[in-house]
Parts: structure tokens; C-alpha cells; sequence
């Protein structure tokens, strides 16, 4: 996150917040389940699993699906997102494995996936309205909370693939998630060079997918202005703003406050 | 206290050391960069769309799967096991695969299984022969890799659709350069390279592989540009007169798997993978819905015009003195399928295209006026009658397997 922070009170404990904690532990416990059985004898119940062919593949993405939703839930109950730019990404942590389990796991996700989305509801009732503060603070978190999806979808499809471009797609999706995870960390020359390369092989070597070079596109171009936004952001920290507060000071003592 | 918003450029205004204020009026820049901000949620959103649709149909996949594993897996298992596997990699008309073996100790019985046969494609089960004749020469060719001695009784004219017995002795295992090409051998849709011929020398060998003990099977070659041309101008027809034919088109229709679910639970059929198109065609086409009849027979015919008989080298005929005798049917499988593993093994393409003979046994069936049953003799040696054609030619790519059933479906009791 960028060196500019919302100072917020402690928000006294919301019922909402409590029972969108309880949906995403619940639901997401019961999409463990789910997953794991499909992993396991999802080949004997297909129509039960969406008739799905690969039921390994799915079985453990389901099931990673559900313990992302778990770990929002308890997030949630232990309070430990509090800025809105934080809520925002456990409401999506909620609400997209809600969404997506439903295409992994067929039938069986039906009670967990709308657990996890009026879960996901429920909790993104707690994001603050978005002033022009927010706004500035959620361009450059949720850039790269995109730039990390589009990581994690490259991943996906590396997994799907076969052979040398099966590396080069986890591999690169990987390195996604990384770079886009520490671009407040690094210059946006080495960050945006970065991404570059982390998903120019697959996109070349599987360029007739249509995907993957329209992933890696987007890629590109929401982690340049990533990259670049948080290269402009200005540190604000006590000392500078103890510096501003001197220099106003000094401007009034000139006799030119009014 | 002043606010510095030269300092803080997105209009923060800073009131204590320790906390911001946060501006009630919204700035153009915020406004920018919130509009911007949803633009590329939606692209992402888009795009993960997208990539699901794609992963849902295998984009990243083809060729891969419990549907192709038939091709990795054919040396797997023992006794008989192995035989069956080969047998099973044999090509057969829209790949129906309409066989089913019993399985002994010593022997092995080969079956039609007529509900896989293609209907008005095939009213009097030509090409389902032809195709159990390709299966049972595996067999024959892959028994001895594996240390058995193959004899052979054909018995396809009765209505239990029993097609042949196949005894098996003993023997020292030895190598076969045609049974090494069965996993490599696949049906080549693709253009082959223009203009370059296939070696005289290659096609008088392929000829050679009809069996002298069974002389009323030849292979010929329509190698000539005239030759060529005919043979091609009668295949372009073939295809447009099935594509006007409702029964033609359904029967054809029916073995079509477009998506990567139905690929894997069917496991048989024509799919886009081996279709022979672009690659990036062949994308766009599973991302897509289904196309309907008419534009996928336009597809076709367009292939078949511009592609296909455009860059054949040479057709092949599998000829017979009797293209209704079951028996000539399952030795011209036979002799088929040996030409096109001698084939692959020299890198030579081969791609089936029967368009015509499906149209001489329709037109037969229908009692109407026989077209290509007349047009097709023209081409011919006098005294022998078409049982199946190809063209051949030096491949521009790879081509890609076709799915195919378990080895444990085809195994009956």
C-alpha cells in the first residue's frame, strides 16, 4: 500500500460484519467439503459436480477457493481489515470464490457459493463511501489487486496448459503476483520491466489462445499505471507533515496567514 | 492553518500530524482515475470471462486428456490387452469407432457395432468395414510386437455382425516398422505443401502393400494433374451434394463434439482439433457458440475447395472388384490402413475423404440418378469399383489426434 494512510477510529463491532464472518467460515468450510469431494469421487458423481472431466484439477481449486473464503471470514471476525481499501479485497475474497466455485464444483457449491456471496454483500456494507481520499487510495491498491487477479488467472491457464508453456504461464503468473504484490517497493522502471517479462513467453508461445496475449495486455497496462501512480505518490509521513505544519507557521508568523 | 495542495496533489489537505482530512468535494483527477479505475475492473472482469470460456473448452488443452490418453497408453497391460489398444487407434469413418471385441486367452473376436454405424453416410456399412478392416490389421500387425502369432478368419456377411476371429500362437516377439507408426498415425486435415509431389518410388510402394494373396484388393494413384483435377472437381461435388442432402447432413451433424465437456464424455467423433483449421480459427470457434449446419457445411465445402483438393499430391483409391462384398470391404481396411502407416512412418500426410463413394452408395440407396456412381467408374481402371480414397502430400503441419474410447468400452463379455 502506498505511504499515504487513513488515520480511521476504531469502528464499534457490526452485527453485519459478524454474520458475514460466520457465512464465509461456514460456507467456506462446506466448500472444502465440497472440493474434496470432487477430488476424491467426483468421477462416480459427476452430474452432482457439473459433469466436469478433470475433477482433480477442480477438486483442488475448489478447495483453495474455500480456504480463501475461510481466511476472509476469519479476517473479518478478528477485525484486522479496517481501511476501506482492505474491505474492499476481503469482500472480493469473499464474493469471487462465491462466484467462481460455482463453475468448478457444479451442484455441490450451490450452498456454499450463495453463503460466500451474501457474505461477501454483507461485509462490502461496511466500506466507507468513497470520498476523493478513498478514491486516490483505492486507484493504487486496487490496480494492483487487478494486476494480481490477472496473475492469478495467468497461473490458471500455465496449469491448463501442457508441456514447456505450462512453465512459462505459472511461472509467469507467479512472478505477477509477486512484482505486482511489492510495486510500492520497488522503482516503476524495474516493476513495469518486471511484468514485461514475467508475461511476455506464455502470451508469445500460446499468442493463438487469444487469452493469454489479452492478459497479458491488460497486464501491461494497469501495472504501468500501477507502477507509475506509485512512483508520483508523495511519502507523507509525520516528519514531512511536521515540516508542512512548521512552514505554515512560519507563513503566520510573517503576518501572511489572514 | 493553510492547506498545501501543491504538496498533496489529489486535494488532501492535512490537519494534524497524525490524520488526514478527507475532502468532501470530489477532484476531475479523482474523477479520472475512479472512471479509469472501472474501465480496467471491467476489462479484468472481461478477460476472466474469457479465460474461463477458454479453459472450459480446453483452449490450452487439445490433445490432451482422458479422452486422447488411448494414444499415450496403447503399449500398456498384457495378454491381449495391448492388441485391443492398437486395434482401437485405427482411423474409422466420422472416428465412430464402430467395433467391440471378445476377448479369449488365445483369440480375439472382432464385432461391428452397427449403432455407431453413420447412417445415410453409409446405408450399407462400406466404411464401417472398411474401418474394423483398419482395426483388425493392428491387430495383425501389433500381434507379433508382442509375441503372438496371428491367424485370421474373416467372417463379416452374417447378421450378428461378427467380422472376424483372430487366432493367436506364441511366438518370439519381433519388431514391426509399421506397428511403431499406429500412436503417430492421425488423419492430416491440414493443407499440404503446394506444389511438391510425392516421390514416384513412395507411391509404387504403397502399392505394393496390397496383399498378393488377396488379388481382387489394389491400391491406385490419381497422380496426374488431369487425374488430380477430376478427382478433385468430384470431390468439391460429393461435398456440395451431401451438404444439400437433410439425412446426409443430420447423420453428419450427429457425430460433431464442439465443446471440451462433450469431447470427454462421448470421446468419440469429429472435433475442431483435428478438423485441420488455423490455429487461431480453431480458437475462435471454440470460444464461441456452435455454429449452425449450414455455416459449418459452408466451412467445409470451402475446405474441401480451397484446401484440401487444392493440395493434394496425389489421390489414392483403394479399389475392389466388388465394393458391396463385406469381405473385399474388410481386406480393403486392411490394405488402408497399411499404406497409411507406411505413410507416416516416411512423414508423408494422409487425409480419408470418401465424399464421393458417400454419394454412390446414397444415390443407390435413394434410387435416384447416379451422378458419381456413373462419373466415379470414369476414373477408374476398367473392372474395378472405388471402396475408399485419400489424398496424400508432404504435410505443412502436424496433425492432431483424435479423441478416443477407453480400451474397457469396446471390451464386451
Amino acid at each position: 500500500m502506498s505511504a499515504l494512510t487513513i488515520a480511521t477510529s476504531r469502528p464499534a463491532p457490526f452485527a453485519r460484519d459478524r454474520l458475514a464472518a460466520r457465512l464465509a467460515i461456514v460456507g467456506g468450510v462446506l466448500g472444502a467439503i465440497a472440493g474434496t469431494v470432487e477430488l476424491t469421487i467426483g468421477p462416480s458423481i459427476r452430474p452432482w459436480i457439473g459433469d466436469k472431466h478433470d475433477t482433480t484439477r477442480l477438486g483442488i481449486v475448489t478447495v483453495v477457493l474455500a480456504t480463501i473464503a475461510i481466511y476472509s471470514g476469519w479476517t473479518l471476525v478478528s477485525r484486522r481489515m479496517e481501511t476501506s481499501a482492505g474491505r474492499v479485497l476481503l469482500v472480493a475474497a469473499l464474493i469471487v470464490p462465491g462466484l467462481v466455485g460455482f463453475t468448478t464444483v457444479g451442484r455441490l457449491w450451490y450452498v456454499p457459493g450463495a453463503m460466500l456471496v451474501i457474505g461477501g454483500v454483507s461485509a462490502a456494507k461496511g466500506i466507507s463511501s468513497a470520498t476523493g481520499s478513498d478514491v486516490a487510495t483505492l486507484a493504487g491498491y486496487w490496480s494492483r489487486v487487478l494486476v494480481v487477479l490477472l496473475g492469478i488467472l495467468y497461473l490458471a491457464l500455465g496449469v491448463a496448459a501442457h508441456g514447456p508453456a505450462s512453465v512459462d504461464g505459472i511461472g509467469g503468473g507467479a512472478m505477477v503476483v509477486a512484482v505486482a504484490c511489492l510495486i510500492p517497493r520497488m522503482p516503476a522502471a524495474v516493476a513495469i520491466t518486471g511484468l514485461v517479462a514475467a508475461v511476455v513467453p506464455f502470451a508469445l508461445v500460446t499468442w493463438w489462445s487469444i487469452v493469454t496475449p489479452a492478459i497479458a495486455s491488460l497486464v501491461v497496462v494497469i501495472g504501468v499505471a500501477a507502477a507509475r501512480r506509485e512512483s508520483r505518490a508523495l511519502p507523507v509521513s509525520a516528519d514531512a507533515i511536521l515540516r508542512i505544519r512548521g512552514d505554515d507557521q512560519d507563513s503566520c508568523d510573517d503576518g501572511r496567514c489572514g | 492553518m493553510l492547506p498545501r495542495r501543491d504538496l498533496l496533489p489529489l486535494g488532501l489537505t492535512v490537519s494534524s500530524a497524525t490524520s488526514i482530512t478527507i475532502p468532501t468535494v470530489m477532484t476531475r483527477r479523482a474523477l479520472i482515475r475512479r472512471a479509469g479505475l472501472g474501465l480496467s475492473t471491467f476489462a479484468v472482469l472481461g478477460t476472466g470471462a474469457l479465460a474461463y470460456r477458454a479453459y472450459d473448452q480446453g483452449v490450452l488443452e487439445a490433445g490432451h486428456g482422458p479422452a486422447y490418453r488411448p494414444w499415450s497408453d496403447y503399449a500398456d497391460g498384457d495378454g491381449m490387452l495391448p492388441l485391443i489398444r492398437a486395434a482401437i487407434l485405427a482411423p474409422s469413418p466420422h472416428n465412430a469407432q464402430g467395433w467391440q471385441f471378445r476377448v479369449g486367452s488365445r483369440h480375439i473376436d472382432l464385432h461391428a457395432d452397427r449403432t455407431r454405424a453413420t447412417g445415410a453416410l453409409d446405408p450399407y456399412l462400406r466404411e464401417l468395414h472398411v474401418a474394423l478392416g483398419a482395426a483388425l490389421e493392428n491387430i495383425v500387425l501389433m500381434a507379433p510386437v508382442r509375441g503372438h502369432q496371428p491367424s485370421v478368419v474373416l467372417t463379416p456377411t452374417g447378421a450378428d455382425g461378427h467380422v472376424a476371429h483372430v487366432a493367436l500362437s506364441p511366438i518370439t516377439e519381433r519388431a514391426s516398422e509399421l506397428a511403431a507408426q499406429i500412436p503417430r498415425r492421425h488423419t492430416n486435415r491440414y493443407p499440404f505443401e503446394s506444389g511438391r509431389e510425392v516421390p514416384a518410388q513412395a507411391l509404387s510402394t504403397m502399392t505394393e502393400l496390397a496383399d498378393p494373396a488377396v488379388p481382387e484388393v489394389r491400391l491406385i494413384w490419381l497422380s496426374t494433374r488431369d487425374a488430380r483435377n477430376q478427382m478433385g472437381e468430384l470431390l468439391v461435388s460429393a461435398t456440395a451434394a451431401i451438404l444439400d442432402d437433410a439425412e446426409q447432413v443430420a447423420s453428419d451433424r450427429r457425430w460433431f463434439r464442439q465443446s471440451w465437456d462433450e469431447i470427454h464424455a462421448h470421446r468419440d467423433g469429429i472435433t475442431l482439433d483435428a478438423a485441420g483449421l488455423p490455429e487461431l480459427t480453431a480458437t475462435i470457434a471454440k470460444l464461441l457458440p456452435a455454429r449452425s449446419p449450414r455455416a459449418t457445411g459452408e466451412a467445409w465445402l470451402e475446405a474441401t475447395r480451397d484446401r484440401h483438393t487444392r493440395t493434394a499430391a496425389a489421390y489414392g483409391v483403394v479399389v475392389v472388384r466388388d465394393a458391396t462384398d463385406p469381405v473385399q470391404q474388410v481386406h480393403g481396411g486392411r490394405l488402408l490402413q497399411r499404406v497409411h502407416l507406411w505413410a507416416t512412418g516416411r512423414g508423408l500426410a494422409l487425409h480419408h475423404m470418401n465424399q464421393v463413394t458417400e454419394r454412390v452408395d446414397r444415390e443407390r440407396q435413394l434410387g435416384i440418378r447416379p451422378r458419381f456412381g456413373e462419373a466415379l467408374p470414369q476414373i477408374l481402371p476398367q473392372g474395378w469399383q472405388a471402396l475408399a480414397s485419400f489424398r496424400v502430400g508432404h504435410p505443412t503441419r502436424e496433425a492432431r489426434p483424435s479423441p478416443r474410447r477407453a480400451v474397457e468400452a469396446v471390451i464386451v463379455e
